[in-house]
């Protein structure tokens, strides 16, 4: 957020302000989609008892979405921000989609 | 937890902070004029007591109350003694470490009750 | 990520201080609920055998409340006095709409097996716990929803503030006062960083609390080929085990205080919690009792299940709990905090206080620090903007106004009648009313001058409030403490709104002399602008 200019004479700028609230969306958004994907593809591929995994990815989820809360507002950019979050989301959804459909994964 | 074995780990960290405290620039400068800074063997010195006094204070409290629940109630003794140190080190600059003293000279009194109790 | 630390923070304080404001006294929910009912203050009566309060429950739930879905009966714990019992009304009769609305409980006296009818009807302490995730005056589930997104929040501030604090070692023990803004930021660093293993804590448990409502995507993932979400519950949470459709066929109801000596037994000698009976009176009966929560770390409560018409046992839940669920318990229990001793729980309410004066602390420095930047505009004749003006009115109305409303709760309790109908709701009516005059009043007058009438009023009512005990009740301080007769937890709870109390009006005396301060600097500069206006901040 450094790279760019917040504030003009009148106030912040409208680049700036979309800026923010963009990022604010990929946290909050992007955030929740990603602790939930994790939680799904963890709840399924840990290696122990079904409960548990259930529990402990659950337990884990709220550490996950602060991860990207955090992610979001340190990248250089809101573009970046929404790539970083964008990358590791497909991946889990894959992930995800494997698991539920049992094909390859358990 | 007694009384006495809460003293003694309050007693413990409330000692072990002002030692971190004074290996400070900031801190020991209130003591000793301005721009002093402790000497480097001093400051690790000071450090070293420090973190010593730390875990002491943790040991005592799992001592008494188990690893778990001892270290969540050793927590809360480190929170409460930082607590006295900022009010001691904003309120009392020039008389902190006298008052450190005397909790330092009390310790080994509530050790040995603390021992005593924890025996019979 | 200051930025990001600022408006997690702000956006969310003001519910944040009432999570707290609840949270920090359910530590000592019990005691408030002891002191609320004075009627049980003179009682200092022999535990009552648990076969005796057993079978006293079960009469009493029989003959009130035959045809209930399911009866709750909870055995008087160590620090409770009464006993409660509770039963679910049979749907149809007039009652609609889920288990949680058809929820009746009330309490008897373990000995007599008699409705404490001579009691005062109080929700006690109950209230604030409740308060603090529930809310009211909504459905629970908004209210959880709401609090949880509140934490997220605070969670996220937590770890942004510790990041962009560069200088956490340096300003460890950093206070300085009578500085205006940078005091405000040492106040709240201090009460931030010194108890930052609690708060992290505290928030952190707070949503696994919540988890399986606002993350349920992983049990419904996991589970949706092996039974769905009630097989999951049901391993997870044995209390709810047992709940099948009744076959409509009468059956009598074997002795439940043999199953509960038998379930001790298989425990060892540990006391029991609560036992829950299914269809009471129908041939599928269940009994399902729980073991009390040790004072280990962990929340976990085994459960033993027996069929309610022949006593056999049918399954047994939590004894050998697998690690995950010793984490989950153990995250659980140190949100609650039941395992911990007298000075572990004053450590913990002192934390929570320390967490209230965080928030306080960061909604006030976020005030100060914004009328410092309007301040140019606001001399040259500009008003104040609309956030800002927000921000200072709420902060009153949060940070003062929150005493005002738990005082006046407490007020209520002993001025309120006896026999008023709904007696209970209306304390918390009150609660809220008291809440919302003081808010609004703040709306009108977000100054100094209504920082210090709240202050001064909220002081005047916690510190009247032993005096208060002395003209309505038989256990006022001059008995509890100074003839030491006790209870012990009415004395104690007078002498700490008594402190609070005290602190308050510390709090006014200081912005009093800041008032004089002022109005003497204005009186020896006729000229001086309108920024002096200001609520908090020193103009040093």
């Amino acid at each position: 957020m450094a790279s760019m200019k917040p504030i003009s004479s009148s106030g912040p700028t409208l680049h700036y302000r979309l800026a923010v609230f963009s990022r604010a969306l990929a946290a909050v958004g992007g955030g929740y989609v990603i602790s939930t994907l994790s939680t799904m593809v963890l709840a399924r591929l840990l290696p122990m008892a079904p409960a548990d995994a259930v529990m402990t990815a659950t337990m884990l989820s709220f550490a996950i979405f602060t991860c990207a809360v955090i992610w979001v507002f340190a990248a250089r950019s809101a573009a970046r921000s929404w790539l970083g979050l964008a990358l590791p989301a497909l991946l889990l959804a894959l992930l995800a989609w494997l698991t539920e459909t049992g094909s390859v994964l358990p | 937890m007694t009384a006495l074995g809460f003293l003694l780990a309050l007693g413990l960290a409330y000692c072990a902070w002002s030692a971190l405290a004074l290996a400070m620039d900031r801190h020991y400068a209130e003591l000793h004029g301005r721009g002093a800074e402790p000497a480097p063997p001093v400051r690790r010195r000071l450090r070293q007591l420090g973190v010593l006094g730390l875990v002491a204070s943790l040991a005592v409290t799992m001592r008494m109350q188990g690893w778990s629940v001892g270290m969540v109630a050793g927590l809360g003794v480190l929170t409460l003694s930082a607590l006295l140190q900022v009010l001691a080190l904003t309120y009392w600059p020039t008389r902190g470490p006298a008052l450190t003293r005397f909790v330092l000279f009390g310790l080994p009194v509530l050790l040995l009750l603390w021992a005593m109790e924890n025996l019979l | 990520m200051a930025w990001l630390h600022t408006w997690c923070g702000l956006l969310v304080c003001w519910v944040l201080l009432l999570v707290f404001a609840g949270g920090t006294a359910s530590y000592y929910k019990e005691e408030i609920s002891l002191w609320m009912m004075p009627e049980l203050h003179a009682t200092r009566s022999a535990p009552v055998p648990q076969a005796q309060a057993i079978e006293h429950a079960v009469a009493y739930l029989q003959q009130k409340a035959p045809r209930a879905e399911r009866w709750f009966i909870t055995l008087p714990a160590e620090r409770s006095v009464a006993m409660r019992v509770g039963w679910v009304a049979p749907a149809g009769d007039g009652n609609g709409g889920s288990a949680r609305s058809r929820f009746k409980s009330e309490r008897i006296d373990a000995a007599t097996g008699q409705p404490l009818a001579q009691v005062r009807d109080t929700r006690g302490g109950e209230f604030l716990y409740r308060l603090h995730f529930d809310l009211h005056y909504m459905p629970v589930q908004w209210a959880r929803w709401i609090v949880s997104i509140c934490a997220l929040f605070m969670l996220v501030a937590i770890i942004s503030g510790v990041i962009t604090h560069k200088r956490i070692f340096k300003d460890f023990f950093t206070f300085r006062p009578h500085k205006g803004q940078r005091s405000w930021l040492d106040a709240h660093n201090a009460t931030a960083v010194l108890a930052l293993p609690f708060h992290l804590m505290i928030t952190y448990t707070g949503l696994v609390t919540l988890m399986f409502m606002i993350m349920p995507w992983g049990v419904q993932s996991a589970y949706r080929d092996k039974g769905g979400e009630t097989a999951f519950f049901e391993t997870v949470f044995p209390g709810t085990a047992g709940r099948v459709k009744p076959a409509g066929v009468a059956a009598p109801l074997t002795a439940l205080a043999p199953l509960a000596a038998q379930a001790q037994q298989h425990w060892q000698g540990a006391p029991l919690a609560v036992l829950v009976v299914n269809n009471p009176g129908d041939v599928k009966a269940t009994v399902v009792i729980t073991r009390q929560k040790m004072s280990t770390l962990s929340s976990l409560q085994p459960g033993l299940m027996y069929q309610g018409v022949t006593g056999e046992r049918l399954a047994a839940y939590g004894d050998d709990p697998s690690a995950t669920a010793v984490t989950r318990g153990a995250l659980y229990g140190l949100h609650l905090a039941h395992f911990a001793d007298p000075w572990l729980r004053a450590l913990f309410f002192l934390c929570g206080l320390s967490g209230y004066l965080m928030v306080a602390s960061g909604a006030l420095l976020w005030a100060v620090k914004t009328r410092q930047k309007e301040a140019k505009a606001i001399a040259g004749g500009a008003r104040a903007s609309f956030g800002l003006r927000l921000v200072e009115a709420l902060n009153i109305g949060a940070i003062a106004g929150l005493p005002i409303a738990l005082a006046s709760y407490f007020w209520a309790n002993r001025l309120l009648p006896l026999e008023l109908h709904q007696r209970a709701q209306m304390e918390i009516n009150l609660f809220f009313a008291a809440w919302a005059v003081a808010a609004a009043l703040a709306q009108v007058r977000p100054d100094l001058r209504m920082w210090r009438l709240q202050l001064g009023l909220g002081a005047a009512l916690f510190i009247g409030l032993p005096l208060l005990n002395v003209f309505t009740t038989q256990s006022h301080l001059g008995v509890t403490l100074l003839l030491g007769r006790g209870p012990w937890p009415v004395a104690a709870f007078d002498l700490t709104v008594l402190a609070l109390g005290i602190a308050l009006a510390m709090a006014e005396r200081v912005l009093a002399r800041r008032q004089r301060k002022r109005q003497d600097g204005l009186q020896a500069a006729p000229a001086k602008s309108r920024v002096e206006r200001d609520p908090v901040e020193e103009t040093a």
